[in-house]
């Protein structure tokens, strides 16, 4: 797929999943998220450590909504008043917020995650507009720091350890530490030499062969952007109100036009 | 925006009780809500400073020693009056609320108090915060003594009330200086004894029945006026004596039923499940959402087939 077409499927994405906080809606950009990284994820990739990341974020927001918000009527258990911002009871109706909250951020990490898990560095580059070329460059060296720094640390640590060193508190990370600095500091040096060798900011950007669009990119772009326009066409139009939970859980509306314009998202992942 | 009626206070008891619709949280009041406070509590001392009244004499229509007045006027202008009857010398305005039988869902600030979220079944929702700066909410009205609205300084676990006074809310749309409500803070003028049911022991405080003589129709000195459809724009406040017991209940449920001289108002809250008017909307609208999620789940299953396959 062309990198420019999976950038603006991603902000497509980022802005549907945003558009409304019905939860029916956040999940189902869920799915399609799911389904393209299914898709379009390279062989050689994981999808695994952004999913526990997401998971993880999405029942710390459950969680701590359940926690801090006692409003609703359904009490499913009440905890002592005496403690702090937590006492008081805890509701269905903050759980279902919380788990409403919880899928619009799953929702937004998966919508941009092709953008770091299937286009390499340079690819988001050349998928920048020309005049974002300097902010994409330093997208790119930015993904690329901090896998970089976690390859140092672990050679360092590796090779600290065939040196007799075990980790004996806080101050004892500082063996580890320093290297890794080091090392960072001269990887950036020599990232600024290759990038000076190679004419960057002298003249016009070299390029690469920009990758072709195909049709089928141009099809999933225009449907991408289409479910945009439905999802703003019906928010300006009031047909999609936010979802209340308080003071009771009710069903979150739907629109039928809404779930087909969350369906038109997938096509990027069919064959 | 004016928070100062909704400016929550200090809860009278301390944090949120089990059973009431209370959040603890305070996200909302950052520098702005601290300065919306002062403004309240500036309009709270011009209010304090205002001339006290003798107590309105229209109240009796209740039973009790003491009186307050509650008006509820709705954003379509549909206004709601009632009287609570209370032993003690002052009443908080949660207690009054309470005691009124109107429907109503408050939210607590952590050690600022209550502040009002749903009146009367209105809005039939509202977010987690209870109100957005730029939509509708109650603002909060005390009347002292039968005297002119003043914007409440103090969230309603704070305001206390005594005898003739009133408390009223305004469903208000938040373009510009909330009006207070149409109706005066006052209760019902005093009409005949009818056959309250609600009578208690305080019942012999009313004036008793002259004679026994049989009156096949007896009209009040002053006609009542009937509650309105919630269509109607703007209505004739609805008049209810409300009878209660001598002293202030606590404050255990933030729904109450109305009294039975009251006609219903529309439904508050719903019990869960989908609304009465998606039901007709929700099989079909089920039905289009499990395609769609089988639909995704069959396209991911593919790509995914598709990846393991060399």
């Amino acid at each position: 797929m062309n990198p420019r077409a999976l950038l603006l499927w991603s902000a497509a994405a980022l802005v549907v999943d945003l558009a409304s906080n019905d939860p029916l809606y956040r999940a189902l950009v869920v799915l399609v998220a799911l389904d393209v990284l299914a898709a379009r994820l390279p062989a050689e990739r994981s999808l695994r450590p952004t999913l526990i990341a997401a998971s993880l974020f999405g029942a710390l927001a459950v969680g701590l909504n359940a926690l801090l918000s006692h409003s609703g009527v359904h009490v499913l258990a009440v905890l002592p008043e005496a403690w702090p911002l937590v006492g008081g009871p805890l509701t269905a109706e903050s759980v279902a917020y919380g788990a409403d909250v919880a899928l619009g951020l799953v929702g937004a990490v998966l919508a941009v995650a092709p953008v770091s898990l299937v286009l390499e560095p340079h690819e988001l580059i050349d998928a920048l507009p020309a005049r974002l070329e300097r902010s994409g460059l330093v997208l790119a060296v930015a993904l690329n720091l901090v896998p970089g720094i976690g390859r140092t640390a672990l050679a360092v640590r590796d090779a600290e350890r065939m040196r007799g060193w075990r980790p004996r508190g806080p101050r004892s990370w500082a063996d580890i530490l320093v290297p890794t600095m080091l090392s960072a500091i001269e990887d950036a040096l020599a990232l600024a030499e290759a990038m000076e060798a190679r004419a960057y900011g002298s003249v016009a950007r070299t390029r690469f062969a920009s990758a072709p669009w195909h049709a089928r990119d141009r099809v999933a772009v225009g449907a991408a952007w289409a479910a945009v326009a439905l999802f703003l066409v019906a928010r300006l139009a009031g047909g999609t109100p936010d979802w209340q939970p308080y003071p009771a859980i009710t069903m979150p509306p739907l629109d039928p036009v809404l779930v087909a314009a969350c369906l038109l998202l997938a096509v990027p992942a069919l064959p | 925006m004016s928070g100062a009626h909704r400016a929550p206070s200090t809860h009278a008891g301390g944090g949120p009780r089990s059973g009431e619709r209370v959040t603890a949280r305070v996200p909302w009041l950052g520098r702005r809500g601290l300065g919306l406070v002062a403004i309240a509590c500036l309009l709270g001392l011009a209010g304090a400073a205002a001339p006290v009244r003798p107590a309105a004499a229209g109240c009796a229509a209740a039973d009790g020693l003491h009186h307050v007045a509650l008006v509820v006027e709705h954003g379509d202008g549909r206004i709601l009056v009632r009287c609570v009857a209370f032993g003690a010398a002052t009443i908080s305005g949660a207690q009054a609320l309470a005691l009124s039988g109107v429907e109503s869902a408050t939210s607590g600030y952590a050690g600022l108090g209550l502040a009002v979220c749903q009146l009367d079944g209105e809005p039939t929702t509202y977010p987690p915060g209870c109100w957005t700066d730029t939509g509708p909410y109650w603002v909060m009205f005390v009347a002292r003594g039968g005297g002119a609205w003043t914007l409440s300084s103090l969230g309603i676990s704070s305001q206390t009330l005594g005898d003739g006074d009133a408390e009223g809310f305004r469903y208000d749309a938040q373009t510009g200086s909330p009006a207070p409500p149409a109706a005066p803070g006052r209760c019902p003028p005093t009409s005949p004894p009818t056959s309250s049911p609600t009578a208690g022991p305080l019942a012999t405080r009313n004036t008793p029945r002259a004679s026994p003589q049989p009156s096949p129709t007896p009209r009040p000195a002053r006609p009542v006026p009937v509650p309105t459809a919630p269509t109607t724009a703007t209505a004739p406040p609805t008049m209810v004596p409300v009878a209660s017991a001598a002293a202030p209940a606590t404050m255990g449920t933030s729904t109450a039923a109305p009294s039975s001289a009251v006609p219903a108002t529309p439904a508050a809250v719903p019990d869960g499940g989908p609304s009465s008017s998606g039901t007709s909307a929700a099989v079909p609208a089920a039905g289009v959402l499990a395609l769609a999620v089988l639909l995704l789940l069959a396209i991911g299953l593919a790509a995914m087939r598709r990846r393991r396959t060399p």
